[in-house]
């Protein structure tokens, strides 16, 4: 076989399987709508593809249209379909089944989740199956690998075959042309439009096709009398979940509780790596080659440590989405939220996207193809980069720690306090915008609505584990290269001047003339920077940015930024440890740094608090824009969404630090 | 009777969707379509939705939808 392509209903296992066939690690999770893009791996030369699930041929969302074209070109080639069939929900998927076999494709049949249809005490006479549908069948439990050999064995010898078709007495006319089949025609047809005589036809077929199934599964599906409703488990977990106070509670519960995890669980490995790039700064020092040992100890280390120090956190809080995502209790915050995020022109499909975004907006922003309502998708899309991304974080740590000096005691303090506001005008801040771009939208709106509730199943822990892992490492790697490239570039900047040495040592004496009340606290080092190339280069820039509290300094810093959050963090470590001769931590100098006009702290609390509310409204991502660009086809939305962003950071930091 | 009258536990056949045509369609490739047996589930009034359980699948349904969903109780009797 040259190529087989995975199909089957959403949650069907079919992601799972792909990684069985292919050794690869594409994202699982307990909902509907995981996958959303086409991938492809490989398996003893035949190439693989995962695909979205699809509910049916009549799409009517983004992620299974890119099913249905795919499947449209492989009826055209005649290439053959893996279709991966829920065990348990076996006449659900065989109504899809029935639908795709109409297109008389060569398949094999999966039968998934061996070990559930066991223990509901369900036995699936497969000799009968096979006979019923016409292709092979291969009852499997894709989570642990069962049955994989005789699939394996099944598509080695390629034994694809074209299953008897269903019905397509609907879609077959006579008229003065002769016979007719408009099944594939209609399905290509209904994207565009669809007519009312259609609509009841679909109708008519959907019904026969029902019965069709049910009389099959009722043949080959034999109940024990002792059948287990395996459903009842899930049916009782959901009237505690979904109870208006229990379910109410339990939602905070485990909010506060992700969110407790991420700040305290991190807190000693986050220790240790501040050591060891203390250390690793200290040794650097060390180095024979003067300019080389200050490349490294003042620039490259300090700019690489201040983000690296972020890695705990961000792990912590991906494993615990992932976990979140891999229970099924993702779609109950679904459930519960659908009413009170309709009054934002939202629904219940925009919590997983809204959700992701804690992690990171960009597979946040894919995510949005599985929303049907192309209004709220557009909403979510425009909006969902105001929740608090993973990046925001350690800018938010740093500038905190900064703003509240002592340590306080206790389970939940005032840094732990300020943190969760800004969490929480984030969520703000993402519905009001959602509100207002629905308001103004002219999107026509889709009305139908419905929501599928998986059962509550044990997550997959290898695949929760690795997700975590690579997207871990993705944020190293991409952060790790552009904050090694801007630290040594400001530290070239920041370490040279166009002055001579004699001009320093003379502005050094006449600022300790006129500054005499605050001169002790300045050092000569910190007079050479203000007039090296960073310095000039920053002073450009500095009244746009006065207004603000922030001198020049952070304005490179902010500049930096717009590359990605993060690097914030890295610039400030660098730009502060240039010249600095103690091995405090980048928090310290931070407080530590001086006005040199006032000669009184630079990160006050309306400095700080305006920093804060820049970052929470800027668009600083390069890769979300661009992202956004490909999601809604054109750069037009990326560029209103960078100026409104823009807009609002710069409005409230201007009146924080004005009013403060 | 419709399917939001249902009581908790109840199984009932679908009869008729008495909903507009893009509603139709989206309860279709649901599954939710004529002659099918269902089950109502627990469903919370706070939430609006209607939930049922469909060929051994959970989903969620608009009460404003469920209301216009007529359904005949089944019992096994
Ligand atoms: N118990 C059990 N769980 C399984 C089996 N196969 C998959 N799962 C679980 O079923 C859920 C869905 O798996 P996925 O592989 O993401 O399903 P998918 O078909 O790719 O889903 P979409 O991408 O949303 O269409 C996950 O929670 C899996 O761990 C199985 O054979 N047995
Ligand atoms: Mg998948």
């Amino acid at each position: 076989m040259k190529q087989l392509a995975l199909i089957g209903k959403p949650n069907s296992g079919k992601s799972s399987l792909f990684n069985k066939l292919t050794g690869l690690n594409q994202k699982i999770g307990n909902y509907s709508g995981v996958t959303v893009e086409k991938k492809s791996g490989d398996f003893n030369g035949t190439k693989i593809i995962d695909l979205p699930g699809l509910k049916s041929l009549w799409v009517d969302s983004l992620d299974e249209k890119i099913s249905l074209q795919e499947i449209l070109k492989y009826a055209e080639e005649g290439s053959p379909l893996l279709f991966v069939a829920n065990g348990l929900q076996l006449a659900d998927s065989l109504l899809l089944f029935s639908e795709i076999a109409d297109l008389q494709l060569p398949i094999i049949l999966v039968i998934n989740f061996k070990d559930e249809l066991k223990k509901s005490q369900l036995v699936l006479d497969e000799e009968k199956i096979k006979n019923h549908l016409g292709c092979e069948v291969v009852l499997m439990n894709s989570k642990t690998g069962e049955g994989l050999d005789e699939l394996e064995k099944l598509i080695r010898e390629n034994k694809a075959k074209v299953p008897h078709t269903f019905r397509r007495s609907q879609f077959e006319k006579i008229d003065e042309n002769g016979f007719q089949n408009i099944y594939l025609k209609s399905i290509i047809d209904h994207q565009n439009e669809f007519t009312n005589e259609q609509y009841n036809l679909l109708e008519t077929d959907f019904s026969q096709r029902q019965v069709l199934v049910s009389k099959i599964t009722n043949d080959v599906l034999k109940e024990d009398p002792t059948k287990v409703d395996i459903l009842v488990g899930s049916k009782r977990a959901d009237k505690i979940l979904l109870h208006p106070i229990w379910g109410m509670l339990i939602f905070i519960a485990v909010m506060l509780v992700v969110f407790q995890s991420v700040f305290t669980l991190s807190g000693i490995p986050m220790d240790w790596i501040d050591q060891f790039f203390a250390w690793a700064s200290e040794q650097s020092a060390k180095i024979s080659i003067p300019w080389l040992s200050s490349l490294m100890s003042e620039g490259i280390i300090p700019g690489l440590g201040g983000v690296l120090i972020f890695i705990p956190q961000i792990a912590i809080l991906f494993l615990l989405l992932g976990i979140l995502e891999n229970s099924g209790y993702l779609s109950r915050i679904s459930y519960i939220a659908d009413n009170f995020l309709q009054k934002f022109g939202l629904s219940g499909k925009s919590v997983v996207p809204l959700m992701s975004s804690w992690a990171c907006s960009i597979p946040a922003i894919m995510s949005t193809r599985m929303i049907e309502d192309s209004r709220e998708r557009m909403a979510v899309i425009m909006a969902s980069p105001l929740m608090t991304c993973s990046a925001r974080l350690p800018v938010y740590t740093i500038l905190i720690a900064v703003m509240y000096p002592k340590e306080n005691a206790g389970w939940i303090d005032a840094k732990g306090i300020t943190l969760f506001a800004l969490y929480l005008l984030g969520v703000i801040a993402t519905l009001v915008v959602a509100y207002i771009i629905n308001k103004r939208s002219n999107i026509t709106s889709q009305s139908a609505w419905t929501l599928e509730l998986p059962m509550y199943r044990m997550p997959n822990w290898k695949n929760v584990f690795y997700n975590a892992y690579s997207k871990t490492k993705s944020f190293v790697v991409s952060a790790g290269k552009i904050i090694f490239l801007i630290s040594i570039v400001l530290w070239l900047l920041a370490s040279f001047s166009p002055k001579t040495e004699s001009f320093i040592d003379q502005k050094y004496a006449e600022y300790q003339a006129t500054h005499q009340d605050h001169a002790s606290e300045v050092n000569r080092e910190s007079i050479a920077l203000e007039y090296s190339y960073a310095g000039y280069l920053g002073k450009v820039i500095e009244p746009v940015i006065k207004p603000l509290g922030y001198d020049w300094k952070i304005g490179i810093a902010l500049i930096t930024s717009f590359a990605a959050r993060e690097v914030f963090v890295g610039t400030l470590s660098t730009i502060y440890s240039i010249g600095s001769e103690d091995e405090s931590s980048i928090v310290e100098r931070l407080r530590n740094e001086t006005n040199l006009d006032t000669g009184e702290k630079r990160y006050n609390m309306a400095t700080s608090i305006s920093l804060l509310l820049f970052y929470v409204f800027a668009m600083q991502c390069m890769s979300t824009l661009a992202i956004v660009r490909k999601e809604t086809g054109k750069w037009k939305y990326a560029a209103y969404q960078f100026a409104f962003m823009f807009v609002l950071a710069y409005g409230f930091a201007f009146l924080a630090y004005q009013l403060l | 009777m419709n399917l939001k009258e249902l009581k908790e536990g109840d199984s009932a056949i679908l009869a008729s969707l008495n909903v507009s045509d893009d509603i139709k369609k989206t309860l279709l490739i649901n599954g939710v379509c004529l002659g099918s047996l269902i089950e109502k589930n627990y469903s919370p009034r706070f939430a609006k939705l209607c939930n049922i359980s469909i060929r051994g699948k959970m989903i969620s349904i608009r009460n404003r939808d469920a209301e216009c969903i007529e359904v005949v109780k089944y019992s096994e009797k």
